[in-house]
């Protein structure tokens, strides 16, 4: 469903991302590991053209996609939630997810979308008509991921959807990501809680310093400890 | 009393202007990120079609609809061919492209027309007033208060109630996140600048009716100006905020012109802009200036 082939990230003489393959299949939840400033985010904000690629290419279910515009990209169904979830907090909840679903070409289908997202979410429901800028932390999450759902994604892309949050709220958030992949939708995962990602997981790709270092299921990338050492490195 | 009444008409008829002109260059800044200083010369463009068209015979209702979709056409124009090239450059590039585009515009008005002032003949009513209690109106005054209100509703209206008003409102507080969501960004960005042209050429015709028509090459620089401060006044990126700062403006300028001695009166401004520079100094963020830009 995505190939991504040789990517390249420069920021001014700095390499992010240096020439890293990957894919995701139809179907899988995938999980994108590994220490801050690994190029992680990097990588998803290339997928969307948050970012343009200095080099290589990424395929989305046939499409080049690399310097698309991410107004373009999102209508392919390929979909991002960004790091530190950039709820638009002087729009309510409600715009918010208006304004995702704002792309869909069938109306009626899009808010029978927002109702059902609003009894899934309930949280959301109750504050529907409140600017988005009075949800806490999990909440805001929720939202994000929901407006996310807005855009009828066919790959979501999360990035670091626990960032910040209580244990508690962590819990609730793996919870729901497990629950879209039973729905069908193929997820792709930055995630700094390598552990907490690895079992909800098909596949995961570990990264440091630009470039994968390891791929596997769980098993084949060992335990805990072996992870945390992959990510600080031989020696350390 | 009556003074205070007639003073108090004065400077809702002022503000109401500058509230304008404020929101027209607020709405560019809190999408684009630029004070757009080229933004005097919109009303220049709609008022030399007025003149165009009032050469043409055309009267005075075609001529002013002539004029605001010139500034339309001339906003969404400034914004392909000057500041669509430099939309990720430095601020202060976007800023001297839109002193640029100023400067040009002029030059082409002083070249094609005059340097020197024209006059576009204004319906006869413009001139007249009503007596109201001893208090006196004149209608430009009625005109511009009444146009302001209907403008600003239904500005309010477009930006809470519709899709394009809804993206706009999204882009203004984080255009990245808004394109994620599927916001396209040529397309609020062209938005912004025909609702800013629209304003200035509203703006334009209120202005044409109180001077009685004049029309010269560097008469968008004063409106310019006093929106600029308007807006620091407001908080610069607040919508409400401009049109707030506009009404205090106009408030305080015409206070300082009925309070100034007349001898002193030529200072008024002077004394408003040391005004802005305290507020600048004090308060850097103006009164409603949020973090967040574009409050309705």
């Amino acid at each position: 469903m995505l190939q991504i082939d040789s990517l390249v990230v420069r920021y001014g003489g700095i390499q992010a991302v240096q020439g890293i393959s990957l894919e995701v299949q139809e179907g899988e939840l995938v999980a994108l590991l590994g220490p801050n400033g690994a190029g992680k985010s990097s990588t998803l904000n290339a997928c969307v053209g948050l970012v343009k690629p200095a080099s290589g290419r990424i395929v989305f279910e046939g499409r080049e996609v690399q310097g698309m515009k991410p107004e373009d990209v999102v209508r392919l169904g390929l979909v991002l939630t960004p790091e530190g979830r950039r709820i638009l907090t002087g729009l309510t909840v409600r715009e918010n997810l208006l304004l995702a679903g704002a792309i869909r070409k069938d109306r009626k289908a899009m808010l029978a979308d927002l109702d059902r997202l609003l009894e899934r979410f309930p949280i959301l429901g109750e504050r529907a008509g409140l600017a988005a800028g009075t949800l806490s932390g999990g909440e805001a999450q929720q939202l994000a991921i929901a407006r996310s759902l807005m855009c009828a994604p066919r790959l979501l892309l999360l990035d670091e959807p626990t960032l910040g949050l209580a244990p508690k709220v962590v819990d609730q958030v793996f919870g729901i990501v497990e629950e879209l992949r039973a729905e069908g939708i193929t997820v792709l995962m930055v995630e700094q809680n390598a552990v907490r990602a690895l079992e909800i997981a098909d596949r995961a790709y570990v990264m440091r310093t630009g470039v994968i270092v390891g791929q596997g299921t769980a098993e084949e990338l060992g335990d805990a400890e072996g992870l945390i050492s992959s990510y600080l490195g031989a020696g350390s | 009393m009556t003074e205070l009444i007639q003073q108090i008409v004065n400077g809702l008829s002022l503000g109401s202007t500058y509230a304008l002109l404020a929101l027209g260059l607020a709405i560019v800044f809190s999408i684009f990120g630029l004070v757009n200083f080229a933004y005097g010369e919109l009303i220049t463009i709609a008022a030399y079609t007025m003149l165009l068209t009032s050469y043409m015979g055309l009267p005075w209702t075609l001529q002013i609809i002539a004029g605001v979709l010139a500034a339309v056409v001339g906003s969404v124009l400034m914004e392909q061919i000057a500041f669509k090239p430099v939309r990720n450059a430095d601020p202060t590039t976007m800023i001297i492209t839109s002193f640029g585009v100023a400067i040009a515009i002029q030059s082409i008005f002083t070249m094609t027309v005059s340097a020197r002032p024209r006059a576009v003949p204004q319906p006869d009513w413009t001139a007249t007033s009503v007596t109201l209690g001893g208090i006196i109106i004149p209608a430009y005054q009625i005109l511009t208060i009444t146009v302001t209100v209907v403008a600003l509703v239904l500005m309010t209206v477009m930006l809470k109630k519709t899709r394009i008003g809804l993206s706009m409102r999204a882009a203004a507080e984080d255009f990245g996140a808004a394109r994620l969501l599927g916001v396209r960004a040529n397309r609020v960005v062209s938005a912004a600048f025909a609702l800013s042209g629209l304003l200035a050429g509203v703006a334009a015709i209120l202005i044409l009716t109180r001077t009685g028509g004049v029309v010269e090459p560097t008469m968008g620089l004063g409106p310019v100006l006093k929106a600029f401060v308007a807006i620091v006044i407001g908080g610069i990126g607040s919508l409400s905020g401009a049109v707030l700062g506009g009404f205090i403006l106009g408030f305080a300028e015409v206070a300082l012109r009925a309070g100034l001695p007349s001898s002193v009166t030529g200072l008024a401004d002077g004394v408003l802009f040391a005004v802005v520079v305290i507020i600048i100094i004090s308060r850097p963020e103006g009164i409603l200036g949020v973090k967040q830009r574009l409050r309705t």
